[in-house]
């Protein structure tokens, strides 16, 4: 997992918190407030533009940390 | 053209740091402020409404002043009366002529520049030559307590604006851009069916909504070569620092979201109270108003150098 650090950042999770890679974020509490930390660190670390549909699409910690790199990179 | 004459606003009398709801929000103090760049809010009290912050306002002018209004425009989301709106009580309060044109908008955080932009037609008709906006809204009344994403965010508080027809002076209207967003009018609503008429906003689409869409068709009417003052809806910390990043650098952008968090409508009367009279050179302005709807109206306005 490429962005596990910001991915716990963004979930707001204690780093003695086992992640893994095909479970589903709503496991973690992904929610509207995860989504607004994820847009502002996107916002404020790249020139990326997020689609508003791409943000209701990713199910897995692996889709979030895909799309994650894809926007970073 | 229109000048504006005079700009008061009134905000709720409960001042609210982030130490008084860090415990129920269950962000510690510093948190709050790192993550909205809020430092404070400002709440109507529990028999506070949006007609009597719009009154506050209207009274800290003299009334003679007011006395050749003929134009009342109000703008809110929450009226504690559904009807008449609040442009009738204020033409009213201030005992004005039968012959004032009163009317109000259900709009929220666009609605003081759509008013300007009514002002304009109605000006530039000959139908109207003194007209006040008022904006007036109380969001915090309709928020969930355990709301935590819309609770640090907003404020309470009214505004009143005079604005006067002014050939000689005055700001020109140069340009405008709008928006309205399609299927997203439940991204940030309130239902009178719902218990408490609750206020609900998906947090993540009105968010990106603003950095996307409004800061694209904005940058659409920024003079590039040219100085000019940005008047921004006051939204908050991570829309406010993306305009900054995406704007020319000809923007001088203005913000006092850190004192004051998202007066909704009042936002940017607010923004103009504290800082219009600071730039007495400035020539080239834009009204940036964004939110309920989705919607966003932005004008440019340009001071008139006949004289």
């Amino acid at each position: 997992m490429k962005n596990e650090q910001l991915i716990r950042e963004i979930l707001e999770l204690k780093q003695d918190l086992e992640i893994h890679e095909d479970d589903e974020i709503e496991e973690y509490g992904f929610d509207s407030l995860a989504s607004i930390n994820l847009i502002t660190y996107i916002s404020e670390n790249s020139d990326a533009e997020i689609d508003p549909e791409d943000i209701e699409s990713f199910k897995t910690i692996r889709d979030l940390d895909n799309f994650i790199s894809s926007k970073l990179n | 053209m229109i000048s504006f004459t005079q700009i008061e606003t009134a905000l709720g009398s409960i001042v609210q740091s982030n130490n008084d709801i860090s415990k129920s929000i269950g962000w510690s103090a510093e948190e709050i402020e790192n993550k909205t760049g809020i430092k404070q809010r400002y709440l109507a009290d529990v028999d506070e409404t949006a007609e009597m912050l719009a009154e506050q306002a209207v009274s800290k002018f003299e009334i003679a002043s007011l006395k050749d209004v003929d134009l009342i425009i109000s703008v809110s989301n929450t009226q504690s009366i559904d009807f008449p709106n609040i442009s009738n009580r204020i033409h009213s309060f201030l005992g004005l002529s039968e012959n004032v044109q009163c009317f109000g908008i259900n709009h929220g955080c666009s609605g003081f520049v759509d008013a300007i932009l009514l002002t304009y037609s109605l000006f530039d008709s000959n139908f109207s030559k003194k007209a006040l906006i008022i904006t007036s809204d109380t969001y915090q009344k309709f928020i969930n307590k355990d709301n935590r994403s819309i609770k640090t965010i907003f404020s309470d508080g009214a505004s009143a604006t005079l604005l006067t027809k002014d050939l000689e002076t005055g700001w020109c209207l140069k340009n405008k851009v709008v928006n309205s967003q399609l299927n997203s009018q439940t991204f940030l609503e309130r239902k009178l069916t719902n218990k408490d008429s609750e206020i609900s906003m998906n947090g993540p689409q009105v968010l990106l909504f603003s950095i996307n869409t409004v800061a694209k068709n904005l940058i659409s009417i920024c003079p590039q070569d040219r100085e000019f003052i940005l008047f921004p809806h006051q939204a908050g910390k991570i829309v406010i620092e993306s305009l900054k990043k995406k704007l020319p650098s000809s923007a001088i952008i203005l913000e006092n979201y850190q004192e004051y968090g998202n007066l909704v409508s009042t936002s940017i009367p607010k923004l103009m109270e504290d800082n219009f009279n600071d730039y007495p050179e400035n020539e080239l302005m834009i009204l940036s108003g964004f939110g309920v709807g989705l919607s966003h109206t932005s004008i440019l306005l340009e001071k008139n150098k006949s004289l």
